[in-house]
């Protein structure tokens, strides 16, 4: 069976007056049925915008999709069809949980009359139904009292409620494939762990796949099957969680995970720290991304960009001493 | 019965404060309250409640030490850095800088003593003045104060921006040409040029990346060892409170539930919240995550403005007993370095 979504040299710059900015520089990537793939990079290195460009969502202009394809479930390039076209897919086929669950729904519309939207375009559906569909789920997710609260506004709900909300609202039409963009990074630790367990209960009983994009080392080791590592718009790193944790290859993942406090250390530890900043990325990369912050980097690093390479074991890395 | 445990309790903070003497306090805060007035309506403006933000609040900070105040959104732990240097107005409660009591203080009488107490903020894009130059944004407090004239500005603008591993080569150019990490070395900068003996740090590197975190969490370390600071460090990242503390404070609902330091409290914690926050935290271990075991919570925290009767934790507390939604729970102290407010320790 053909992977859910196959992604391939997908590239997304964004063309402003002051230059123009290359967030993602062809990338690759796969998701499969039932599967969990996790996105860890730093902010700014593209991981939001190479999953949410599959959909088009991100601004057009200044954002253009420059090449590449996205093949949903072996049959359709999204990346070929228009908006229009496109339509039939956001929210229906693949749907997007967004970071911020203060700002991802209207204020002026109820919570309820907000979740049954997609069901009831997509569907043909009527508002009853629509709405029996909505109570179903929010009690899945663990909203309380689900008939009364659906009509309610999204400021009569807290964080941990709203992003809860949210969830549901992203299952109305049952998709293949959940975009979980940074989905706990306002919550609360308590609150996380809750809506942790919540997914991973909704991905055994739905069999939905998932793209978890997240800074959150810790929270991707949690729910993860497979993570990649994205730095300047690249994937430098992709494997099966524990192989990406345990034995990383790339200087880079290598020095996230190391300059993370453990609970083992002392106080007089100083952390080993990544020195430099990520690069600005207006220019096309000529070499290795990470080269100038890198312990080990040749001369070979800074004149040709490493390609990604699969390794054992499905252990991909773009890097020329792993 | 609760005669002698009072009694015990007082004996323990009469010991507690002879040690804490030796210790060499900085600043001790006692029973600190912060209550923001709820009004309603236009003329009047009827105060029909209030938020209870802070709610006795008591801790000591002795000279070089760290100590680390964790606690979910809306626990009260920036308003009590805050309300420390009276950005907020406490409602009641002691603040005493090196013996010296704060509480009473004008704006204005506590100008000198801004030079001790400084602030770190969270959001490094939020708290520099994009108008303002790197060089104008370090040295403006010190010619506020008449400690240096305009001409010595660049000086010791080149000073402090090498205390804090910036170029100083940089220092005319604007905030908003330097990344995140950068500009909270500019706000640290910042926070240092009066000299100060205490930075209260506002989560400083919560809006920070992983690896620039990292840079930051060795700068404050170095700086503490070069020039013998004490932090109060308030952040909602427990492995980060974990790798900077000295003695750790946990808030919950406006009140300290637990305190100890920072390897009995990770080892041995006590209160059931502090239990529960230390089963949340994900760690970057993928098989613990899969074996991990959560505590599960129920619920979300209470609003400050209705809290619960007795222990404001009792409404998501796994152990909760029949006593604890009757009575606020007294704070007993455990062993030499531990402390929490909970029933299931009030009797020894």
């Amino acid at each position: 069976m053909a992977p859910i979504l196959q992604v391939n040299r997908l590239a997304v710059a964004f063309k402003m007056r002051s230059g123009t900015t290359h967030a993602v520089n062809g990338i690759d990537y796969t998701l499969h049925r039932g599967e969990t793939l996790g996105v860890v990079g730093e902010s700014g290195c593209g991981k939001t915008v190479s999953t949410l460009a599959i959909l088009k969502l991100i601004s057009m202009p200044p954002g253009e999709i420059t090449d590449g394809r996205a093949i949903y479930d072996g049959k359709v390039d999204l990346l070929s069809l228009p908006i229009k076209k496109l339509r039939p897919y956001r929210g229906r086929e693949i749907a997007v949980i967004f970071q911020d669950p203060m700002t991802a729904f209207n204020q002026v519309m109820t919570i309820g009359d907000q979740m049954i939207e997609g069901h009831m375009e997509h569907f043909k559906s009527s508002r009853k139904e629509a709405l029996k569909e909505a109570e179903r789920l929010m009690e899945l997710t663990g909203i309380p009292s689900p008939r009364i609260r659906l009509k309610d506004y999204p400021t009569q709900f807290s964080g941990g409620m709203r992003q809860r909300a949210l969830i549901a609202m992203a299952l109305m039409c049952e998709p293949s494939i959940l975009i979980a963009d940074e989905p706990t990074t306002a919550l609360d630790v308590t609150i996380q762990s809750q809506i942790i367990d919540l997914m991973k209960d909704i991905k055994t009983r739905l069999g939905t796949s998932i793209i978890w994009v997240s800074h959150d080392l810790g929270v991707v080791a949690g729910i993860s099957d497979t993570v990649q590592v994205m730095y300047a718009g690249t994937i430098v790193e992709k494997a099966r969680v524990d192989d990406l944790y345990y034995k990383p290859l790339h200087p880079y993942t290598h020095g996230l995970l190391s300059s993370l406090p453990s609970s083992d250390d002392d106080k007089t530890k100083r952390l080993s720290s990544i020195g430099g900043y990520p690069p600005i990325l207006t220019q096309k990369l000529s070499g290795c991304p990470f080269a100038p912050r890198c312990g080990s980097a040749s001369e070979r690093c800074f004149a040709t960009v490493p390609p990604l390479i699969t390794h054992d074991k499905n252990h991909s890395v773009a890097c020329f001493y792993a | 019965m609760i005669k002698i445990i009072a009694l015990r309790v007082f004996m323990h903070s009469i010991k507690e404060r002879r040690a804490m003497n030796k210790k060499n306090i900085l600043l001790e805060v006692q029973d600190l309250h912060v209550y923001f007035p709820v009004r309603r309506g236009i003329i009047f403006k009827k105060v029909v409640a209030e938020i209870k933000a802070v709610d006795g609040v008591s801790f000591a900070v002795a000279k070089g030490e760290t100590v680390g105040l964790v606690g979910e959104s809306g626990c009260g732990k920036t308003t009590t850095g805050r309300a420390i240097l009276k950005l907020v107005e406490s409602t009641k409660g002691n603040i005493k800088y090196n013996g010296e009591e704060l509480s009473g203080y004008s704006q204005k009488e506590m100008l000198p003593l801004r030079h001790k107490m400084q602030m770190v903020f969270q959001d490094p894009y939020a708290s520099l003045n994009p108008r303002m130059s790197v060089v104008d944004i370090v040295t403006s407090a010190l010619i506020e104060h008449k400690l240096i004239t305009r001409n010595q500005r660049q000086t010791k603008a080149t000073e402090l921006l090498e205390m804090v591993g910036l170029d100083p080569r940089y220092m005319n150019r604007f905030p908003h040409e330097f990344s995140g990490g950068q500009r909270q070395r500019i706000g640290i900068a910042r926070a240092l040029a009066l000299n100060p003996q205490l930075l209260i740090c506002d989560e400083p590197i919560a809006a920070l990346d992983v690896s620039i975190q990292a840079q930051i969490l060795n700068l404050f370390k170095d700086l503490q060892e070069q020039l013998s600071l004490s932090y109060i460090f308030i952040t909602h990242d427990l492995s980060v409170v974990r790798h900077v503390s000295d003695h750790i404070l946990v808030m919950y609902l406006g009140k300290i539930v637990e305190s100890g330091d920072r390897k009995m409290l990770f080892k041995n914690p006590l209160h059931p919240y502090t239990r529960v926050l230390l089963s949340s935290v994900p760690k970057p271990d993928p098989v613990y995550e899969r074996n991990r075991k959560r505590i599960e919570l129920t619920g979300e925290v209470p609003s400050p403005l209705n809290k619960p009767k007795g222990c404001s934790f009792s409404t998501r507390c796994p152990n909760a007993l029949p006593i604890c939604s009757e009575h606020v729970p007294e704070t007993v102290k455990i062993n030499e370095s531990q402390a929490v407010a909970c029933h299931l320790y009030a009797n020894g």
